[in-house]
């Protein structure tokens, strides 16, 4: 976890309204846990986890209205004091004055939100897990080819970008040109994007930088697309054996996810984008539980059985 | 030209994976090369045609190079063929 996110960028993201401690809003989060301080509220504060923002409910907040007031501020003190990131209140919460008090003193953001708790958490989490994941990047292209996110990778010029610029013609949907950057949603859960500048745009040699939006429509693109398949252009070399058949699978490995990857050489009469198309259905078929190759090596075993009878017939 | 005639022995005969690599042995040399088995001739350097025969194992095939390095060609067929009847069984 080696990314930060301010608490002016999750309010921006989740639609959040400030209600107190907005000086206090380029606070950092470096954690994308969140806990309820229920336990805190009720006097516990052994356990308090005041590195994470803090989620207030209508339970919380039912309990807190129970206690006197002097207990409310001691309590309201104490958890102000450790400086968590920040408090969120969700949706159909009344927010307590006291609340409000010390968020402008400790300027520490008391936000409301428009979403319940549990949807808050969800939602919540997702945004700080995306933000605050660790990132790599590839050098490469990835499309959305029929809901396979494939990354299209291989040396500078093979013509990555030109096979992009055909797959959306077909109709597939860019969302990295050049650089992805990807990182670790959970275990075997890749996402990729396209780095901020970068986004929407395809570099073609010879015609420059051009805006794909734009260009096809918005259906040409996608924002994020969750990581399936690598192909690794490379140009035919009489010296090297290919896998003829695709009865072995190779991985790729990216933290600690396993993609599987291929390695795709091309000449100029293999039409490159069709190629990539192909491997990316073939792999769409497997993982519906269609595997051509094994198919195929069944039927073959079967016939060299029906030949090896009629041998000894013979 | 040269004309030999050959065995499998590798109990599941050739399927797949000794296909393999006896087509990428093939087409390593210039040499034109035909396997012929129950009367069929196909190219030894085309893994569909081979495998499209199904030859079982224990039986006898023939194989034919023609070309300038006919005979390395054959000593490396001749060669990988012993190492495919001594693959180990799936």
């Amino acid at each position: 976890m080696s990314q930060k996110l301010t608490i002016s960028q999750i309010v921006a993201n989740m639609k959040l309204e400030v209600l107190a401690g907005a000086l206090g809003l380029n606070r950092e989060v470096t954690s994308p846990n969140l806990t309820k301080p229920g336990l805190e509220l009720a006097g516990l504060f052994d356990y308090y986890e005041y590195n994470r923002i803090q989620i207030i409910g209508s339970k919380e907040e039912t309990f807190f209205n129970t206690l006197s007031p002097d207990i409310q501020l001691d309590r309201v003190q104490k958890l102000f004091a450790q400086e968590p990131p920040a408090f969120i209140f969700s949706k159909n919460v009344d927010v307590p004055e006291l609340f409000l008090q010390f968020g402008n003193k400790y300027k520490i953001p008391v936000l409301k939100s428009t979403y319940q708790t549990t949807s808050l958490f969800g939602e919540l989490f997702n945004v700080l897990q995306a933000k605050l994941a660790e990132r790599t990047t590839i050098h490469g292209v990835l499309m959305d080819i029929n809901g396979v996110g494939t990354i299209i990778t291989g040396s500078s010029g093979i013509g990555k970008s030109e096979v992009a610029l055909e797959l959306i013609r077909r109709g597939y949907m860019l969302v990295a040109d050049d650089t992805i950057e990807i990182y670790q949603r959970e275990k075997n859960v890749l996402i990729g994007e396209a780095p901020d500048v970068l986004k929407k745009y395809l570099e073609i040699r010879g015609i420059g930088i051009v805006n794909v939006v734009y260009m096809f429509g918005v259906s040409a693109y996608r924002e994020t697309k969750r990581i399936s398949l690598i192909v690794n252009l490379n140009v035919w070399d009489d010296n090297k054996q290919y896998d003829r058949l695709g009865l072995q699978a190779e991985k790729q490995t990216i933290f600690d996810t396993d993609v599987v990857s291929m390695s795709l050489p091309i000449t100029e009469a293999r039409n490159t984008a069709t190629l990539v198309e192909a491997a990316a259905f073939d792999f769409k078929a497997k993982q519906m539980g269609y595997h051509s190759a094994e198919d195929f090596s069944g039927s073959l075993k079967r016939k060299i059985k029906a030949n090896s009878e009629k041998k000894q017939v013979e | 030209m040269i004309e030999a005639n050959f065995r499998i022995t590798y109990p599941d005969g050739l399927n797949a994976r000794p296909a393999t690599m006896l087509v990428a042995v093939a087409n390593s040399y210039s040499s034109k090369m035909i396997l012929e088995y129950q009367d069929t001739r196909v190219t030894l350097k085309s893994i569909m045609g081979v495998l499209s025969l199904g030859i079982p194992a224990n039986v006898k095939f023939k194989l034919t190079f023609d070309g300038d390095d006919e005979g390395e060609a054959f000593q490396a067929v001749d060669k990988i063929i012993v190492n495919i009847n001594q693959l180990p069984c799936k």
